[in-house]
């Protein structure tokens, strides 16, 4: 399936799936998002989450990783090489290393329990904010960028004509550093205007994403698309 | 000596021979022929002592020739056929049979070459004369080869021309090892003094022999001594000190033909296990695990030798007790002094001891003192691959115990959370409903705790139950009602008697393991509990154990949880709450035992013993 492109539609009424498999965590998770207006779906196991994800069409999947009898990363590999939904891990792992992988694996975002409602849905809001339109660039409506074009109006990326098909997180990162084309772009601004308030401490998620998008533009003998500043930030330098 | 008067000669006691003496008498030159040869073969003698071994049967044959002015000779040896033996000597058909000893050819001077390869081999009987000096250990005179009708051997020879023969057995420890045969063209019988000198010969030709037979014995010794010490250095099995060092000690004791051998270990210079060691007979320590083989008969050698051993540290190279030569080598290894020791009882038909005994002991102390290394380096390694275990235990676990206690923190924080927010409004009976989640979880998240450091206690040997002869029925009504709701549980306690034990900590038990099935299956879920006896091995009930079985209709446990409760795995399993690892540590801390299975349902059998599990004063550390 091509990835879901946000929509007017989607952005009204959000569908969330929740693959959780405390009851209580469901109980909270499912009154906070109902109230608030949010469309709810749970999934108290991992089996068929990922076709549960292409059938249901959530705009937002909040996955626990310790589910009974699956591997959470897994499903989140999977339901990432299937789909461009917004995904936001839940985990009572609060170390560096699973937050690296989950994000490795195409989590858009990483949330330790326990957590606060607030938290969760700040982390909600951001997440689809990305997914929505990102800020139209001034007066451009395209980049060029070698062999790289950047449609800002359809949100479109294609590598020598060829689309290559990003997250929206993905698409908000390479967005900010192409129409900064040249200019270091610290970690922090990166944060802030990729990922939002609350994110200033993860310099994890750039470095992430960085490496997400790499590997999806540059190609394995490409030249340099995006250039590491050590301890700084990034920098976007188009192929001549 | 004086002969009519008259001093014929001046001689020394010593090297004076009966016959000289008659032959002085008797008027003859004190330089005769006899004498001669037997000045010869005292030289003989000494250079036989000398020889190499490989030398000495050529040598006897050449000497005996010169000695007795015969120059046609041969040596059989008593040997056994082999298998291409049987082929030669088929026309005999008393040696075709494998088990039959045979007289071999060994060496042979001026014989036809015809008659040498025809008398190779021949039957150790009476059949030939050279067989009858071997049957009979005595000489042999044939002064006419061509009157021996039926003796293959005369037949043959007789064929060759030789008219007479002789045949002198040689004999050693063990019987007649072999026969000297000469052959004579003339009819000349052996002369008084021949014969005596053939005699003399014999005995010296069979020591020699032995001697050989020794030598090769001693070289085969240092030959299994070299196995032995390859087996050592190789020996680095998990089980070496047990089963690999008795097989090493074994072959030590066959290797040097010693009756007993010792292997001592003084472990870490305990000088209390030392002390112990001469206290109660048995070695201490390390030393238990000493091996020793082949015990002295009488054990008071071995007694005597420990007693020694302790008394004085140190052992000198060789000692010599009343019944017994010890050779011993002390060494030293990274933990400790250690001995190796061997004895040959003293006796008849005994063997004596090797001339270098202790160099042998000391080669195979070295051997063992390698291998004992290994055997520590080999520990070392398996308690580091232990320790990087329990740490991957200890993170899992870590890792588990962070999301049980987190499960119900993130429910409690998220509805506080929930019912701080301001943006919503909750309707009095959600608002009523989120407190009774949290009071709930914090519940819940007080229980783990405690069980979590309960657990911690078990397994840091803090925890300290306190005993008192308990009413095991009043504790199962109890727990009944704490864990389940009212007529879930049926009770069947007919044998239930008092045990010894904690009241409080069992109560946990089967609080948990009420606790657990109620927890995991329907409302409708039945708990029953019965007591019983179980059946000792003869198949009478035990009157030392309780049985409390305690059986639900639910959905059954986990199979990871039945592994667990039943020993199977070491790692406790990811169950709700942390109730299995607490049942499981205070039974064991009972010094009882926890069964699971899963049929219909989950049985789980807690075994106690009634009064002898724990120490009555109460006060040691489980």
């Amino acid at each position: 399936m091509a990835p879901s492109t946000p929509s007017a539609n989607r952005a009204e009424i959000a569908r969330v799936l929740v693959v959780e498999d405390d009851p209580n965590i469901v109980d909270l998770i499912r009154s906070n998002l109902l109230i608030r207006g949010y469309e709810v779906e749970v999934s108290v196991s991992g089996d068929g989450v990922p076709d549960l994800v292409e059938s249901y069409d959530p705009a937002i999947v909040l996955l626990d990783l310790m589910l009974p009898g699956a591997d959470g990363f897994e499903i989140c590999r999977e339901i990432r090489s299937r789909s461009s939904v917004g995904v936001i891990v839940i985990s009572s792992r609060s170390s560096e290393p699973d937050k690296v992988r989950a994000l490795n694996l195409g989590a858009d975002d990483y949330l330790t329990k326990p957590f606060g409602v607030d938290e969760l849905l700040a982390r909600m809001t951001a997440t689809l904010r990305r997914s929505r339109a990102v800020e139209p660039a001034g007066e451009l409506s395209a980049i060029q960028l070698g062999g790289l074009h950047i449609d800002l109006e359809r949100q479109a990326v294609f590598r020598d004509d060829e689309r290559v098909q990003l997250t929206p997180t993905e698409y908000s990162l390479l967005q900010v550093l192409a129409i900064n084309e040249g200019r270091l772009l610290s970690y922090e601004e990166l944060l802030r205007e990729v990922w939002g308030r609350g994110y200033e401490n993860s310099r994890e998620y750039v470095r992430v994403y960085v490496g997400r998008l790499r590997s999806k533009l540059e190609g394995p003998e490409g030249p340099a698309l995006i250039v590491t500043e050590p301890r700084a930030g990034y920098r976007l330098v188009a192929p001549y | 000596m004086f002969r009519h008067g008259r001093a014929v000669a001046d001689l020394h006691r010593a090297e004076t021979h009966p016959d000289d003496v008659v032959a002085i008498i008797s008027g003859a030159d004190l330089d005769t022929t006899a004498a001669r040869q037997l000045r010869r073969l005292h030289s003989l003698a000494e250079q036989l002592a000398d020889a190499d071994e490989s030398a000495v049967l050529p040598l006897t044959v050449s000497s005996l020739s010169s000695a007795l002015s015969t120059d046609r000779l041969a040596i059989y040896l008593v040997d056994q056929p082999d298998s291409a033996d049987l082929t030669d000597v088929a026309p005999t058909a008393e040696v075709v049979d494998s088990a039959t000893r045979l007289l071999r050819r060994s060496a042979s001077l001026h014989l036809p070459v015809s008659l040498a390869s025809e008398l190779r081999l021949l039957p150790l009987d009476a059949t030939s004369f050279v067989g009858q000096a071997a049957v009979t250990s005595s000489l042999v005179v044939a002064p006419r080869l061509d009157e021996r009708a039926g003796d293959r051997v005369a037949e043959v020879a007789s064929a060759h021309g030789l008219a007479g023969a002789w045949a002198a057995p040689i004999v050693g420890q063990e019987g007649t090892l072999a026969v000297m045969v000469g052959f004579h063209i003339g009819q000349s019988p052996l002369q008084d003094d021949q014969i005596r000198l053939l005699e003399l010969f014999s005995t010296m030709a069979g020591s020699a022999i032995d001697r050989g037979r020794l030598v090769e014995r001693l070289r085969r010794r240092n030959s299994a001594l070299e196995g032995l010490r390859g087996v050592l250095e190789k020996l680095a099995g998990p089980d070496l000190l047990t089963s690999g060092f008795v097989s090493a000690v074994d072959a030590l004791c066959g290797g040097v033909g010693s009756d007993m051998a010792v292997l001592y270990v003084d472990h870490d210079h305990d000088p209390n296990r030392a002390s112990s060691t001469a206290n109660d007979g048995r070695p201490g320590g390390w030393a238990a695990r000493a091996v020793s083989t082949g015990l002295v008969v009488g054990g008071a050698t071995e007694q005597q030798l420990r007693r020694s051993i302790e008394r004085d540290r140190v052992i000198g190279n060789s000692a010599v007790g009343a019944q017994t030569t010890v050779v011993a080598a002390e060494f030293e290894w990274s933990r400790g002094r250690a001995a190796l020791v061997c004895g040959w009882l003293a006796g008849a038909g005994n063997p004596s001891v090797p001339f270098d005994a202790d160099a042998l002991v000391a080669d195979a102390a070295n051997s063992f003192r390698l291998a004992m290394e290994r055997e520590v380096a080999l520990e070392v390694e398996r308690a580091s691959a232990v320790a990087q275990h329990n740490r991957e235990l200890e993170r899992a676990l870590t890792l588990r115990l962070g999301h049980e206690l987190r499960t119900p923190l993130t429910a409690i924080r998220g509805f506080a959370s929930t019912l701080l927010q301001p943006d919503v409004t909750w309707p009095d009976d959600e608002q009523q409903r989120f407190l009774q989640i949290i009071e709930r979880e914090a519940g819940r998240m007080a229980r783990l705790v405690a069980e979590l450091f309960d657990e911690t206690a078990i397994e840091s040997g803090a925890l300290r139950l306190e005993p008192n002869y308990c009413d095991l029925v009043a504790i199962l009504v109890e727990a009944a009602s704490i864990a389940a709701p009212a007529g879930a549980v049926i009770l069947d306690l007919p044998d239930a008697c008092n045990v010894w034990g904690d009241r409080d900590r069992l109560e946990q038990v089967f609080v948990n393991l009420i606790a657990n099935a109620v927890r995991h299956n329907d409302d409708d879920i039945t708990v029953r509990i019965s007591t019983e006896w179980p059946l000792a091995g003869d198949g009478a009930p035990a009157t030392d154990l309780m049985v409390v079985r305690v059986e639900d209709d639910g959905v059954g446990m986990p199979a990871s949880a039945l592994e667990y409760l039943n020993g199977q795995r070491l790692d406790r399993p990811n169950d709700e709450g942390l109730g299995l690892r607490l049942i499981k540590g205070l039974v064991e801390a009972h010094r009882g035992t926890v069964r699971a299975a899963v049929d219909d349902g989950t049985t789980v059998l807690v075994t106690l013993p009634i009064d002898g599990g724990l120490d009555p004063t109460g006060d040691r550390p489980v």
